[in-house]
């Protein structure tokens, strides 16, 4: 949903919790976050019809044989990944009939790159055998230097790490405009693929959709002011909605006065458990195309055949 | 602080699906926990300043302004926060595990 005030789009990306940590280490982010917003909301353009496939790297970067997730997990995810960013997942059926005609295809597909960074064959699979056994969410998974793996170039891969994550957190993203040492998403091995390691209730590939949501400039649907009705996800046809849904609510679930049909819980970008989720709608859609034509625009390069 | 245990000072996770009615359980941030579509915390200093641990937008946890506390009695913590003090109870605290309770006359 969108605020009722009138937008300003330098305050609605500097408002945004997440990014304060990167607000103040790195001042070039400030401008670029806002420039990227003014972009964002003043686009006129007809979207996109071609289908772009990502390149992927998943760096595994493990410390017992558990977390060293097989080739079939990895391979899990990307078709999860590949499902649900083109609406073309087995469970759609879970979206209630009133939100069926929001539902967008992203036309994103993602694929395992097939080249490094220096040109080499690779199935895109890094795997790092490492001393630490868990990863805080201060991105030390993301170095060599601090028991990680070093990332592929932001501006051609989309980064995974999978690792065992510390104090139970799913996974987490990092937006566009960021540094682009840290650029990607990282999920615990057990909340990622659907085979492995994978345990219910994240067990069907839906934390991976989630963050990917992220990287590609998505909000959560509540707009990530707690419990309360004003703040904003910036997407028109995602309804007013007060917190995060946690488990498998009920149709229809209501908050901020957003009966009858209430919070869009079926939504990728809310916290409900995977198997209650099931799509994106056409305006989280629309911001997705403008990622793709801005800060991400170098992406559409790396995806062309013959390319990564 | 003198009264309080050296394992109350460190940061916590909020494990809610241990909740018992009126009594909050959090487990060391620091080790691996069952994952969750983002969980609260709270980190104790023993300078007497806490963080209030939020997720974040893009699902990291993102931590408060320091905040102060100061005893409120035995077991009693007085947390100051955006919306006024509170008064929790420290149920039990441990290497392993926090149980807090908001005291019903804070």
């Amino acid at each position: 949903m969108t605020e009722s005030a009138v937008p300003d789009a330098v305050r609605r990306c500097a408002t945004m919790q997440v990014h304060h940590r990167l607000l103040d280490v790195v001042p070039a982010y400030a401008d670029a976050c806002a420039a990227f917003e003014n972009r964002t909301f003043f686009r006129q353009v007809p979207a996109r019809v071609d289908v772009v496939r990502i390149p992927v790297v998943v760096h595994v970067v493990w410390a017992s044989a558990e977390q060293n997730i097989d080739d079939e997990q990895v391979h899990s995810q990307i078709d999860v990944l590949n499902a649900d960013f083109r609406a073309a997942n087995a469970d759609l059926d879970r979206v209630p009939d009133v939100w069926k005609p929001l539902i967008g295809d992203a036309r994103v597909e993602f694929a395992l790159a097939t080249r490094d960074p220096d040109g080499r064959p690779t199935d895109g699979i890094t795997r790092t055998h490492s001393s630490v056994p868990a990863f805080g969410a201060d991105d030390a998974v993301k170095s060599a230097l601090t028991g990680g793996s070093d990332a592929w170039p932001a501006q051609t891969y989309l980064n995974i790490w999978v690792c065992q994550l510390t104090g139970g957190i799913a996974g987490y993203a990092q937006f566009p405009g960021g540094p682009s040492g840290t650029d990607g998403i990282v999920v615990t091995h057990t909340s990622f693929g659907t085979t492995g390691t994978a345990t219910a209730p994240f067990d069907l590939g839906r934390t991976a959709t989630h963050e990917v949501g992220h990287w590609f400039n998505l909000r959560h649907i509540w707009g990530d002011d707690g419990e309360g009705c004003h703040g904003s996800d910036f997407v028109d046809d995602t309804p007013n909605q007060a917190g995060p849904s946690r488990g498998c609510p009920t149709f229809p679930a209501v908050s901020c006065d957003n009966g009858p049909n209430g919070d869009m819980f079926v939504n990728f970008m809310d916290y409900t458990d995977d198997a209650c989720t099931a799509m994106f709608t056409q305006g989280q859609v629309e911001r997705i195309d403008a990622t793709l034509t801005g800060p991400r625009a170098s992406l559409l390069a790396a995806a062309t055949p013959g390319g990564i | 602080m003198a009264d309080l245990p050296a394992a109350l000072f460190q940061r916590w996770a909020h494990v809610d699906e241990e909740d018992t009615p009126g009594v909050r359980v959090y487990r060391p941030a620091d080790r691996p926990l069952p994952p969750a579509r983002g969980r609260d915390g709270i980190e104790f200093r023993t300078d007497g300043t806490y963080i209030a641990w939020e997720p974040g937008a893009a699902d990291a946890p993102y931590p408060s302004e320091p905040r102060q506390w100061s005893l409120a009695g035995p077991d009693r913590l007085r947390l100051h926060g955006q919306d006024g003090p509170i008064i929790e109870v420290v149920v039990a605290v441990s290497d392993e595990v926090l149980l807090l309770r908001e005291a019903s006359d804070g």
